[in-house]
């Protein structure tokens, strides 16, 4: 599976090769910007009928977010970059929202690299898929997770936005449901959790129904379910799908334009400090940078302010979602792993067999973990 | 010992047998330390490792955004003629610093604390007091009043928290009184569950540390013994027993109490140790040490 990473050239390269270049980073990422990078997937979706395969969530339904390693001369497996972290996206593509492929693809490097500033040591892998409504001819368009630049404007730009509708109830309950019976990754094997985002302006049809499970995951979805893990002969329902997700994964919903209502909205299904409201999504790899970094720790909550300015996020946008970001459970995954077993793999490590969950020496050992319980002397 | 922030420099010293707090729910430790930087004494609130640095950080917001309230009560109270001051700002600490500790001592962020127009040193927790003195009616009445005041205050803010007694201090001879955890608190004015919560554990917290309490019998009102303050008891039964009302309601309705009993004359701070038989009166210059 190799050992390549994103790179800006990389990047620069595939969007060149599809006729698409930019002048600087500024103009990259300048709401001026027009671009179109789905207009020749749109054309064949038109033609054909058919979602292309690369982001159809009913052609191999499950997305995977594995490990990746490097023969070693003694036939064991060396970790290449790092314990993966899959992060899954899902924009919204109805109404006002409908740029967002495009806008996803602009913002790609930085979307990489903020995450990877908050994650030394990971393996980034980045799922970026598009939901709609059920009136469309798809309501999703979900991709596997992918590491390199090349694989991710690929998939990025197969997609189908439709951008019919307006900013009324829409159904980003199917890529929930995707994301949380239809994910394979390795972090939840190690008792931590990927993360989720969730982008949108509108609120949710909380159904889930069997029809649309078919039109969206094929007929078999219910095998695929249970190849995945899932014991239950019933489909899940909404509240299902809400408590999985929370258990899998990280999960956040940027609301965009949001106010109190759509808070205690969505806070009804992440919790109410997982809802981030924004202004707008100019800088939302900024935003689920700092998400990421108030999780696992790396991004201090007093340093927060700070650190989006250093990044020219806007004095008012700062404002705008300020007092959300502060409500991000700081350090959540840093708790995961005190009450894992697990110890995280990082470069190097080196694993008996591909398909052992820990690298040689740790295979099931619980870690020594502090007492919190000692003594005044040990606080100081 | 010394604590120093990441960037080396030197903020405060302490010793670990000036603990003033500790708690085990969220392994938040307050510590009584001397500031390098003026050598006054001041509060240090220390979390047990860096996984509470949100909470401390949520404080230090919340502490900072309580002072600009209370600046612009201040600032309306004068544009409607009035001299006196307010005096939000005496029933919270005031933030000196929030700062992050260097990674030899665990990355921990921690908030330094003082009191507005008072020494830190001069004021008792009521957590050390709760269990071996009672206070007369008077004495808890105004403790009370001050609670109720801070809690209208946050209230007028559109915020909320959630009071315990264990966080309270008070200084008996100026009748100051001062919260100090706002880790929890909140801008969120749906929260109002959190201020009916605190409204209730004020009320019960004073009807207890009363002397018409004990362990014992419960609460129980002798009218052989007290005078005049059935009338008083009744209005903490009623702030207990329904505390869904808001703090300014009952702000009102607790002065409207005292009002009539016994005016807004000062009255020392009168104690009784549960051992002991005698009453005693804070006068002016005298120490109280529990």
């Amino acid at each position: 599976m190799g050992h390549e990473i994103f790179s800006s050239y990389d990047y620069i390269s595939s969007m060149s090769s599809r006729g698409v270049s930019y002048s600087s980073d500024e103009e990259r990422r300048s709401k001026e910007r027009k671009h179109d990078v789905t207009s020749a997937a749109r054309q064949k979706v038109h033609k054909t009928g058919k979602l292309d395969p690369a982001v159809d969530p009913a052609i191999d339904t499950i997305r995977r977010s594995l490990i990746r390693f490097e023969a070693t001369e003694d036939k064991k497996w060396r970790v290449s970059v790092g314990c993966p972290m899959d992060i899954e996206s899902t924009l919204d593509s109805t109404g006002s929202m409908g740029d967002n492929v495009d806008k996803a693809i602009a913002v790609l490097p930085d979307t990489y690299a903020l995450a990877s500033e908050m994650l030394p040591g990971y393996d980034v892998q980045i799922a970026c898929g598009i939901f709609g409504d059920i009136v469309d001819d798809f309501v999703l368009n979900r991709p596997q997770f992918e590491m390199t630049a090349e694989k991710i404007v690929d998939y990025l730009t197969r997609m189908n936005p439709e951008g019919e509708g307006g900013d009324s109830a829409e159904d980003p309950q199917y890529a929930m449901f995707a994301s949380a019976y239809f994910t394979a990754a390795y972090t939840n094997r190690i008792g931590l959790k990927g993360y989720f985002f969730l982008i949108t302006d509108a609120s949710m049809h909380s159904r889930i129904s069997n029809d649309m499970l078919k039109r969206i995951f094929g007929d078999n979805f219910l095998e695929k379910l249970h190849e995945n893990g899932y014991e239950g002969d019933e489909i899940p329902d909404m509240q299902d799908v809400a408590a999985k997700l929370k258990e899998t994964k990280h999960a956040f919903v940027i609301a965009v334009e949001g106010d109190s209502h759509d808070r205690r909205y969505w806070g009804k299904w992440f919790g109410t400090e997982h809802v981030i409201r924004v202004p707008d999504t100019t800088y939302l790899p900024e935003i689920e940078a700092a998400i990421i970094g108030l999780t696992e720790g790396t991004l201090e909550p007093i340093d927060l302010e700070v650190w989006l300015k250093n990044h020219q996020v806007d004095g008012g946008y700062i404002d705008y979602c300020q007092y959300d970001l502060r409500k991000v459970p700081y350090g959540a995954q840093r708790k995961l792993e005190e009450a894992s077993e697990y110890k995280i793999p990082k470069l190097g490590d080196i694993f008996e067999k591909k398909t052992d969950l820990q690298p040689c020496g740790h295979e099931n050992k619980p870690l020594d973990s502090p007492d919190p319980k000692e003594e005044d002397g040990s606080w100081l | 010992m010394i604590l120093k922030d990441r960037d080396g420099n030197e903020i405060c010293s302490f010793d670990k047998s000036d603990l003033l707090f500790s708690s085990d729910a969220r392994q938040i430790k307050i510590y009584r330390v001397r500031s390098i930087a003026d050598g006054k004494i001041k509060l240090l609130k220390v979390p047990y490792d860096k996984l509470s640095n949100n909470l401390i950080q949520n404080e230090a917001d919340f502490l900072r955004f309580l002072a600009d309230k209370s600046d612009e009560f201040e600032k309306k109270n004068k544009q409607l003629g009035n001299e006196y001051l307010i005096h939000y700002d005496w029933l919270f600490p005031v933030l000196e610093d929030s700062f992050l500790t260097g990674p030899e001592q665990g990355g921990r962020q921690m908030n330094l604390l003082s009191i507005r127009d008072a020494h830190v040193a001069d004021f008792v927790p009521l957590a050390k007091m709760f269990s071996d003195y009672r206070v007369d009616a008077r004495t808890s009445a105004w403790m009370l009043g001050r609670m109720l005041k801070l809690q209208t205050f946050v209230e007028q803010c559109g915020a909320s928290f959630c009071a315990h007694r264990d966080y309270i201090i008070f200084e008996p001879k100026s009748h100051r009184l001062v919260y100090l955890n706002w880790l929890d608190a909140t801008r969120n004015p749906d929260n109002f569950r959190d201020n009916v919560a605190s409204l209730k554990e004020s009320a019960t917290c004073f009807t207890c540390w009363t002397n018409w309490y004990s362990e014992e019998e419960g609460l129980e009102y002798d009218s052989d013994r007290f005078t005049n303050e059935e009338e008083l008891l009744e209005t903490y039964r009623f702030l207990t027993e329904y505390p869904e009302i808001d703090a300014i309601e009952a702000h009102r309705i607790l002065y409207k109490t005292l009002d009539s009993l016994w005016g807004r004359n000062y009255h020392p701070f009168t104690y009784i140790k549960a051992s002991e038989l005698i009453w005693h009166s804070l006068g002016s210059d005298d120490d109280f040490c529990p």
